[in-house]
């Protein structure tokens, strides 16, 4: 399986908001697209689900064009969207339906999930899943399955993502999944998306969370006003920078020491200094120096730049 | 309209639907209806005796009565000859119809306005056959207004002709009907005059508001359930399984199975509370009895028209089709806007273009009332989508427009409800991300036929 993503273009009268791009995804893991607010992710996606129109280019699935109709695709929309007066349970089997499940795997799927997603009490609101819409309450009146207006935030995003992985898609496209989530809903996520690579699922994501996207992502895409600014393998593009990012902490005063090897320093904290060399050799020496100098060192790190780094020094330098 | 682009129509249909049913507002709605329903009838019989004593006169000089069935004409004198609007009347026993039927054809002076009144028993029914001759100045309309009247107490006349045993009581059960016949044509001629006879004038109204209210109730329903997607987000989600065609048919025609069915539980209400009534008035269980006024026009037409069932299933698709092209306009409505609170003003292009089209039509039947017709106007009127449904089934009905033309008018209706749908999609599926005030119809247009070419674009792209 693969995804390819051919010079696709949209423009909305002479402004172009998405401009040429193309990436590809030849092996199940995922990909992220970034980008600052308004860089063109979420019209991207749009156009590869086939929602917008484009003026350019193609998405192919398989080498056929991508048809979200016939290619079982997942969506997690940046927009959040369910009725917000059906009950839980009418909608999740609506939504599988419409995928072309059965009414009894629909269920047994949405059972699935709600123990993953621990939203059971909202699709089932008694102890028993099982009897679901015919138990009684104590007050003799059934109890049926909640209604999304009766959620929380978070609670309403795990009811759609639990919608967008109902088909149980090859093809998952997450935008900004993170986004509004507690650490502990983050992290439940997280785990989701672990699974869905374990099992070999294509997934694009859009974040705006950089160590998420580092935790997960193989390949990137970063986008500026509709322009891929930088591209490819996350390791390679931060191998490409070099080890040059290096933080010096210390119980003594080293500023002298900078200032005598004219280092660029990106940051002053109390923590320490972060610091912008040339490479491993310029660091190798500054360390040198210190040792020498006998300043007592508390921590020493050299490394390369983070995927937050980048997305600031590129998204910045074309602003 | 391909495949792919419906697929799934129906799962968003039985969706939809179901959610309806479960509508608490829904439900209420309904139950205030039915109660209102039921309770009219009371309040009607209450208030609603008719005095035609007050009326004038029929000007009919002599009505030659032919009775076939031999024992209705002193009943007649005693009904009728004793009657005010027939205070200018002679009815006067004819034994040989044709030869008063050649009579008629004969007369040359419009000062004597005579008639023929023919009475046949076959089939189980009562036949009038009122025939006039054109120049004894007698007029098609004062024709149905005798015809009505007699109608209407013929029944009198049966119980002042028979003892009242039980047979006579079947007897005075059965349908009665009465047409009108002119010698020239001396055969019950399709009358495509446009003339109307104040029954037909009522019938007809009464339909069209019945339709207004309908078309109305059922044009916000439609719109407020097709900007439920994009009020709640929930579109994009959709749209990874479904064409926004597929969105549009399912919710339009679930729209109109639950007016359709609040409707009918309605008339049912009707209905049930009027056998009730009676049984209590007349201290016995009677079954249901039709108002005279849909009565009477029924049995006219059965009993002077061929091929009634296939006219009215005609009608019926004639119905249904006005019914889905008035849904997708309000489809439309609902398209162009994207939150719950602009669905006034959103669906006031819709309520303006129902209203206009219903007053057209209004404005037809009230030329035909008076006598003058609207000439070629009708037959335009008739095959238009936006005004056939208020006015060619009552025509077709009563006679008064073609099986052709009829078939003309579902034509047109089905070629524009399919460019509708597909004009709805367009506009839908271009303005799901619209989040501005509702769009203008200039829009609407500019819009359609941009999402057409970026489609075709697109499609070409692809091969």
């Amino acid at each position: 399986m693969s995804l390819q993503v051919k010079n696709l273009t949209k423009k909305y009268g002479e402004n172009t908001v998405v401009d040429k791009l193309s990436f590809n995804m030849g092996e199940p893991g995922v990909y992220a697209l970034l980008g600052r607010n308004g860089a063109g992710k979420t019209t991207t996606i749009r156009i590869i689900l086939g929602m917008l129109a484009h003026d350019g280019g193609e998405v192919l699935w398989n080498d056929k064009f991508l048809d979200p109709l016939t290619a079982n695709v997942g969506y997690l929309a940046e927009e959040r969207g369910l009725y917000p007066k059906y009950t839980l349970m009418d909608q999740m089997i609506y939504f599988a339906k419409l995928k072309k499940i059965s009414d009894t795997e629909a269920k047994k799927r949405i059972k699935y999930w709600a123990e993953k997603l621990e939203v059971e009490e909202y699709l089932y609101p008694t102890t028993s899943a099982t009897k679901a819409k015919s138990v009684k309450a104590k007050n003799g009146k059934p109890i049926k399955s909640r209604t999304a207006d009766q959620l929380s935030k978070g609670n309403q995003q795990k009811i759609q993502l639990m919608a967008s992985l109902i088909s149980d898609p090859e093809l998952i496209i997450l935008d900004e999944p993170l986004s509004g989530l507690d650490p502990v809903n983050s992290d439940l996520f997280k785990k989701i998306i672990r699974e869905c690579i374990a099992k070999e699922k294509y997934i694009i994501m859009s974040s705006h969370q950089m160590p998420t996207i580092e935790e997960f992502c193989s390949d990137i895409t970063i986008l500026n006003r509709g322009q891929a600014i930088v591209q490819g393998n996350l390791n390679e593009i931060k191998k490409g920078y070099g080890r040059v990012n290096m933080f010096v902490k210390s119980d003594q005063d080293i500023k002298p020491y900078i200032e005598e090897m004219n280092l660029n320093v990106l940051e002053e904290t109390p923590a320490g200094y972060h610091i912008k060399v040339n490479g491993e050799e310029q660091a190798t020496k500054f360390l040198t120096r210190l040792v020498e100098a006998k300043i007592n060192v508390v921590k020493f790190e050299l490394r390369e730049p983070s995927l937050h780094e980048i997305f600031v020094e590129k998204v910045g330098a074309n602003e | 309209m391909s495949k792919g682009n419906i697929t799934g129509w129906k799962d968003v249909f039985s969706f939809t639907l179901k959610q309806n049913a479960k509508n608490k507002v829904l439900r209420v709605t309904t139950l205030i209806l039915l109660i209102i329903a039921v309770a009219a009838v009371p309040v009607i019989m209450a208030f609603g005796e008719s005095d035609d004593s007050t009326k004038d006169a029929f000007t009919v000089d002599v009505i030659y009565v032919a009775d076939t069935t031999g024992s209705l004409m002193p009943g007649i004198q005693e009904i009728f000859g004793t009657d005010d609007r027939f205070a200018n009347t002679t009815f006067l026993e004819a034994n040989d119809a044709d030869k008063i039927v050649d009579q008629l054809k004969n007369e040359s002076s419009s000062d004597k306005k005579e008639m023929l009144m023919k009475i046949e028993y076959t089939e189980g029914a009562y036949t009038l056959t009122f025939t006039y001759g054109e120049n004894t100045g007698l007029s098609r309309l004062t024709l149905e207004d005798i015809g009505d009247y007699i109608n209407e107490n013929f029944r009198k006349v049966i119980v002042s002709s028979y003892d009242l045993t039980p047979e006579a009581m079947e007897l005075i059960n059965k349908p009665v009907i009465s047409r009108v016949e002119n010698v020239s044509s001396l055969q019950k001629a399709e009358d495509t005059s446009g003339e109307l006879t104040q029954r037909e004038y009522n019938v007809s109204i009464t339909f069209i508001m019945i339709c207004i209210f309908l078309l109305a109730f059922g044009g916000e329903a439609i719109a407020s359930s097709i900007v439920t997607e994009k009020s709640s987000k929930v579109i994009e989600l959709l749209m990874t399984s479904i064409k926004p065609m597929a969105i549009v048919i399912g919710k339009v025609f679930a729209a109109l199975v639950v007016i359709l069915t609040q409707f009918t539980v309605v008339i049912l209400g009707f209905l049930g509370s009027s056998i009730i009534t009676n049984s209590i008035k007349s201290g016995e269980f009677v079954g249901f009895r039709i108002p005279s006024e849909i009565s009477d026009m029924f049995t006219d037409i059965l009993g002077t028209t061929e091929g009634i069932w296939y006219k009215l299933i005609i009608i019926l698709v004639l119905i249904a089709l006005g019914f889905v092209f008035f849904g997708v306009i309000a489809a439309l409505a609902g398209a162009t806007i994207s939150k719950m609170d602009e669905l006034a003003e959103g669906v006031k292009i819709y309520s303006m273009i129902l209203v206009i089209s219903a007053y057209i039509c209004m404005a037809i039947l009230m030329a035909g009332n008076i006598g003058s017709g609207a000439g070629g106007i009708v037959n335009a009127v008739l095959v238009i989508p936006f005004t056939s449904i208020f006015l060619l089934p009552g025509y077709l009905l009563l006679g008064k427009a073609s099986v052709g033309t009829a078939l003309i008018a579902i034509l047109i209706q089905a070629a524009a409800i399919i460019l509708l749908f597909k004009f709805v999609s367009n506009v839908y599926e271009y303005l799901i991300y619209h989040k501005g005030s509702p769009v203008k119809i200039k829009q609407i247009i500019s819009i359609s036929k941009q999402n057409s070419k970026t489609k075709k674009k697109g499609a070409d792209r692809d091969e």
